[in-house]
């Protein structure tokens, strides 16, 4: 009963996540989690270090080369809820929650907050 | 003005800068048309069914200092270098030839450093603004569009709360500043920016000149701009004030919190009050050259 609970569930469970963002706007991995329907993921931006912003995008990995699957939400900041529109193509696939610094800069920026992939 | 327009214009330095500049606009425009183009192509698939949300993802996104491409950020992190080379060391070089001697003789020692200061400030204004003009031509020509009205129309009805999205990845288009000459027209909104940009180069570039005043090695001169521009971008970013630093102000896509109006002016008046205090006292060290 277990078993069969585990797949309806997934993707539905927040996975937390912390760390520093690259320097330069290179983007950085934040959370991995499975599309499993159609729903839209969310991101929980708990923290972002200073007054700095992050933008936010969703990779689908289970595809060679990694595909972007949703919009990027620019400036993401303190409390900001993200939620994507996954593309249809990454359903039952791995997705990745990828950010950066909204600008350039040398300072390893902190963040934290909570993925899920499906709403 | 004429003299020193001629002295520009026969000074390699001039179209090795402008070069270097346009160079990096195109790679910035290249790369930014690429992001657009991606970005686009996802938002019509996973939002296709939400007109607001694909017009928001606008072609003049492509424009430099708009995109998220390593280029575009690359241009606003070394204008003040390349702005002020062909004109900030030219009192140095003038001093050091003994050019200045026979300026003086011919015209009125106020006349012949006020020139060189107000020559040095547009120069550098102009080509700072030039390429990225240049830059909004080239990537309207690769996207092939001129007019924004589906962006303006969206992003006003973002303002005013009435567009329909999707999802969420829209409200970040959503700016602080200048957000009504946004909803007007992208053009507007950049201009507003390049022509700030240009002001602050047009200041690094005098500062750099009244540096060379007491500055003796010639690649220091160079330097000093950038110098004075880093300078701010590494205290202000270890003293956490990051919406008076320069280099995020003059970023159009407003990327840290706190942005404010008044750090534009105040930042402004500080370099230029610095470099004509500095230039003032450096003609006042040297009146008495031809004593």
């Amino acid at each position: 009963m277990t078993v069969s609970a585990v797949p309806a569930f997934a993707g539905t469970t927040w996975i937390p996540f912390a760390g520093t963002l690259p320097i330069m706007q290179s983007w950085g991995n934040l959370a991995t989690d499975t599309n499993n329907n159609s729903s839209l993921a969310e991101a929980k931006i708990s923290y972002v270090g200073g007054d700095y912003k992050m933008n936010l995008r969703v990779y689908d990995i289970d595809v060679k080369p990694e595909k972007q699957v949703s919009g990027t939400y620019t400036d993401a900041d303190d409390g900001t809820t993200a939620k994507f529109n996954l593309d249809a193509s990454s359903k039952g696939h791995k997705v990745q929650l990828r950010g950066q610094t909204a600008n350039w800069t040398i300072v390893r920026v902190e963040y934290s907050g909570s993925f899920r992939a499906d709403s | 003005m004429i003299i020193e327009t001629r002295k520009l214009l026969k000074n390699n330095m001039t179209y090795i800068c402008l070069c270097m500049l346009l160079l990096i606009v195109g790679l910035a425009v290249w790369s930014g048309v690429g992001i657009f183009q991606t970005e686009l192509d996802v938002m019509k698939r996973v939002n296709g069914e939400f007109p607001d949300a694909v017009a928001l993802v606008s072609p003049h996104q492509s424009w430099v200092g708009f995109s998220e491409a390593f280029f575009s950020s690359f241009y606003y992190f070394i204008f003040p270098l390349v702005v002020a080379l062909p004109v900030v060391d030219t009192l140095y070089r003038e001093r050091t030839s003994g050019n200045v001697n026979y300026q003086l003789v011919r015209m009125k020692q106020r006349t012949y450093y006020l020139q060189k200061f107000v020559f040095s400030f547009l120069v550098s204004f102009t080509l700072f603004l030039f390429p990225l003009l240049a830059g909004m031509l080239l990537a309207n020509i690769l996207t092939g569009t001129w007019l924004f009205t589906d962006f303006t129309a969206a992003y006003d009805k973002l303002v005013r709360g009435t567009a329909v999205f999707g999802d969420s990845t829209s409200l970040g288009h959503k700016k602080e500043l200048f957000s009504d000459l946004l909803r007007q027209s992208p053009y507007l909104y950049a201009l507003a920016y390049y022509l700030i940009g240009g002001l602050y180069a047009g200041a690094y570039s005098c500062f750099g000149l009244a540096a060379s005043f007491f500055i003796r090695n010639r690649y220091l001169v160079l330097f000093s701009p950038l110098c004075l521009y880093l300078g701010c971008w590494l205290i202000f970013t270890l003293l956490q004030l990051l919406a008076w630093d320069p280099f995020n102000l003059l970023d159009p896509r407003q990327p840290v919190l706190g942005l404010k109006y008044v750090p534009f002016v105040v930042d402004f008046c500080v370099i230029m009050l610095l470099s004509v205090f500095l230039y003032t006292w450096g003609v006042k060290k040297n009146r008495d050259l031809l004593a």
